[in-house]
C-alpha cells in the first residue's frame, strides 16, 4: 500500500509533521490501525534500526526518527486500543544501582519501542529488587540492565541472582549490555543475552518474546 | 631530562630517552598515598592565609605523589580557575618547570547525558543555526580559559568531550563536520599560535571520525580505546607521521580481567607505539577510584621494565 510505504520513508527521514499528516490519513481511509503501526510504523524503524547497526546512520537520526514514530503512535493509540492491538511484548529496563548513566539504556529502549514492545523505564540507579518488582508487576517478558562503569556491572549479577532467589527466574529472560560489558561477562553471571550495541538488543528482546 | 621535556619529545612525535606515562586524572591517590586531592569545597570559609597555605601544600602533594608515579604531565582538577592557575604557579617555581601541566580545555559539545540528548538531537534537526552559533561561543570561550591558563604556566590541555560510543561517533561523520570539528580545530589552532600542547581525549570508537580528528592538528590523540575495538597498530601505521598517540592500554582490564590479559595489553600498545617515538604510555581512560591499586602497580612495572628506547 503507497501511503504505508510513505509513512515509512518519510519516519525514515525522521520528517514528523508529515509522518502525523499521513497516519491521519491512512486512518481517514479506512486501513487497519495494526496495519499502519506494523507496515507503516514500525517497518520505518526497523529500516533505521538495521542502518544504525551496519553503521550507516547514526544516533540523531535514530532519535529523530524515533520522534516521528512516537507523533505517528499517538495518533493511532486510541484506535488501537478500541481495536484490541497489544504490544508485541514486556521489557522492564534500567541503569543498575550505583550507575546513573543512560545514554545506552535510552537508546535500547526507543530501539525496542520501535519493534511494537511495551518499555518499562526504570532509569538510573536501580537495584535488583526494583527490577525484580517492576517485571512481577507488568508481567515483563524480559529484564534489561545497563551499565557503564566497571565499577558497577558486578551489580548485575545480583540482579541475576535475586530472580534465582526468588524462584522467578525461568519467568523473565535477562538481557545486559553497556560499554564495558561483553559475552564472557553475561555467561559468567549466569545472564541469558549480551548484544553489543541498541539495535541488536531490541531484535534480541523481539525473538524473546516471539519465541 | 626533565618530566615536561620527555613529554614535549613525545607529543612533538621525537623520540626522548624513554616513553614518557601520565593519566588524565588519578583517582587513587588517598588509597596509594594516604589522602585525596584538594577540592574547591574544602576551601570555602578559609581566610586568604590559609587558602594559600592549603595550596602550597596541595601543591606540594601533587608533586610528591606524580613524582613517585614518574607521571611527565601532571594534570590539575578540582579547583576553581583562580586555584588552578596559582597551583601551576606553586608547582613550577618548586619543581622548576619539571612537568609539563595540564588542564581541561576543550569547548566542543560531548555526548549530550540523558534527557539533555533528545533536547540537543532535536535542535541539530530543528536549528542548525542556533547550534552552530552555540558552538561558536563555546569555542570562543575555552580559547579565552586557555589563554588565561596559559599565562599562568599550564602549557598543555586535554580536550576531554568524548565524542564516541564503543560502536562508534554519536554524531554522523557529516554532522561532526558541522557541529564539532571547525570549533575544535580553532580551540587547537589557538593553543598551538600560543606556543602549548593540546591532547585531544574522546572515549570509544573513533575511527570513521579519525581523518577529522587528526585534521583538527591537535598534538596527541588520547584513549585508543581498545574497548571499542581501536587497534593502536592501526593508527600507529595510518597517522603516527601526523599525530602522536596516548593510552590504549586497556581499562577494563584492570577491573575485571586477568593479570595475563592487563601485561598482553600493555605489550600491545607498547611494542606497537612506542617505535620512533610519539607515544605516551598510559590506559584508556584513568586509574579510577574502585580499581585495584596494584592492578594500576603492574601497568606501571610493566612501564617501568620496557620503557627506554
Amino acid at each position: 500500500m503507497a501511503i504505508l510505504e510513505e509513512i515509512s520513508t518519510y519516519l525514515q527521514n525522521g520528517r514528523t509533521p508529515k509522518v502525523k499528516e499521513l497516519v491521519q490519513q491512512a486512518i481517514d481511509e479506512g486501513i487497519d490501525p495494526a496495519k499502519i503501526l506494523n507496515e507503516g510504523l514500525l517497518s520505518g524503524m526497523d529500516v533505521v534500526g538495521e542502518k544504525f547497526k551496519n553503521n550507516e546512520v547514526f544516533v540523531p537520526e535514530v532519535l529523530i526518527a524515533a520522534r516521528a514514530m512516537n507523533a505517528g503512535v499517538a495518533i493511532l493509540k486510541p484506535y488501537l486500543v478500541s481495536a484490541g492491538v497489544e504490544s508485541k511484548g514486556c521489557a522492564v529496563i534500567g541503569t543498575v544501582k550505583g550507575d546513573l548513566h543512560d545514554i545506552g539504556k535510552n537508546l535500547v529502549k526507543m530501539m525496542m519501542e520501535g519493534k511494537g514492545l511495551k518499555v518499562i523505564d526504570l532509569g538510573v540507579d536501580v537495584s535488583a529488587e526494583q527490577f525484580y518488582n517492576a517485571a512481577m508487576e507488568n508481567n515483563a517478558n524480559i529484564v534489561c540492565c545497563s551499565a557503564l562503569l566497571t565499577t558497577t556491572m558486578s551489580e548485575m549479577k545480583n540482579v541475576v541472582d535475586y530472580f534465582t532467589e526468588k524462584g522467578q527466574r525461568d519467568k523473565v529472560k535477562i538481557m545486559v549490555g553497556g560499554a564495558p560489558v561483553t559475552q564472557n561477562f553475561c555467561d559468567s553471571i549466569g545472564a541469558d543475552c549480551y548484544t553489543a550495541d541498541a539495535a541488536s538488543a531490541a531484535d534480541a528482546a523481539l525473538a524473546f518474546c516471539q519465541a | 631530562m626533565t618530566h615536561r621535556e620527555r613529554a614535549i619529545m613525545a607529543l612533538t612525535l621525537q623520540q626522548p630517552d624513554y616513553v614518557p606515562t601520565f593519566e588524565l586524572e588519578y583517582q587513587l591517590a588517598d588509597i596509594v598515598f594516604g589522602k585525596d586531592f584538594l577540592y574547591e569545597d574544602q576551601l570555602k570559609g578559609l581566610s586568604p592565609a590559609e587558602t594559600e597555605k592549603a595550596l602550597k601544600e596541595n601543591a606540594e602533594y601533587l608533586i610528591r605523589v606524580y613524582s613517585e608515579l614518574e607521571h611527565s604531565i601532571l594534570p590539575l582538577h578540582y579547583l576553581s580557575e583562580e586555584h588552578i592557575c596559582q597551583t601551576a604557579r606553586y608547582i613550577n617555581e618548586m619543581t622548576n618547570n619539571g612537568f609539563l601541566l595540564t588542564t581541561h580545555g576543550d569547548g566542543t559539545f560531548a555526548i549530550p547525558d540523558g534527557d539533555g540528548m533528545l533536547d540537543f538531537v532535536y535542535r541539530i534537526a530543528d536549528e542548525p543555526d542556533e547550534v552552530k552559533a552555540q558552538a561558536r561561543k563555546m569555542a570562543d570561550a575555552a580559547i579565552e580559559h586557555n589563554k588565561r591558563m596559559m599565562d599562568a604556566g599550564i602549557e598543555s590541555f586535554i580536550l576531554c568531550s568524548d565524542y564516541c560510543f564503543n560502536a562508534g561517533p554519536f554524531l554522523s561523520p557529516d554532522m561532526f563536520a558541522e557541529f564539532v570539528q571547525p570549533y575544535l580545530y580553532d580551540i587547537i589552532a589557538a593553543i598551538r599560535a600560543d606556543g602549548g600542547y593540546a591532547i585531544k581525549h574522546t572515549d570509544g570508537n573513533i575511527m570513521p571520525i579519525i581523518d577529522q580528528l587528526v585534521e583538527c592538528n591537535p598534538h596527541a590523540l588520547h584513549s585508543l580505546d581498545p574497548m571499542a575495538g581501536v587497534d593502536i597498530k592501526e593508527v600507529k601505521e595510518k597517522y603516527g607521521k601526523k599525530v602522536a598517540l596516548c593510552g590504549n592500554v586497556h581499562c577494563a582490564y584492570l577491573q575485571t580481567g586477568t593479570d595475563e590479559q592487563v601485561l598482553e595489553s600493555c605489550r600491545y600498545a607498547m611494542e606497537n607505539a612506542k617505535p620512533g617515538g610519539g607515544y605516551i604510555f598510559c590506559t584508556s581512560n584513568i586509574p579510577f577510584r574502585g580499581m585495584p591499586v596494584e592492578r594500576y602497580q603492574m601497568v606501571l612495572d610493566y612501564w617501568r621494565a620496557n620503557r627506554n628506547y
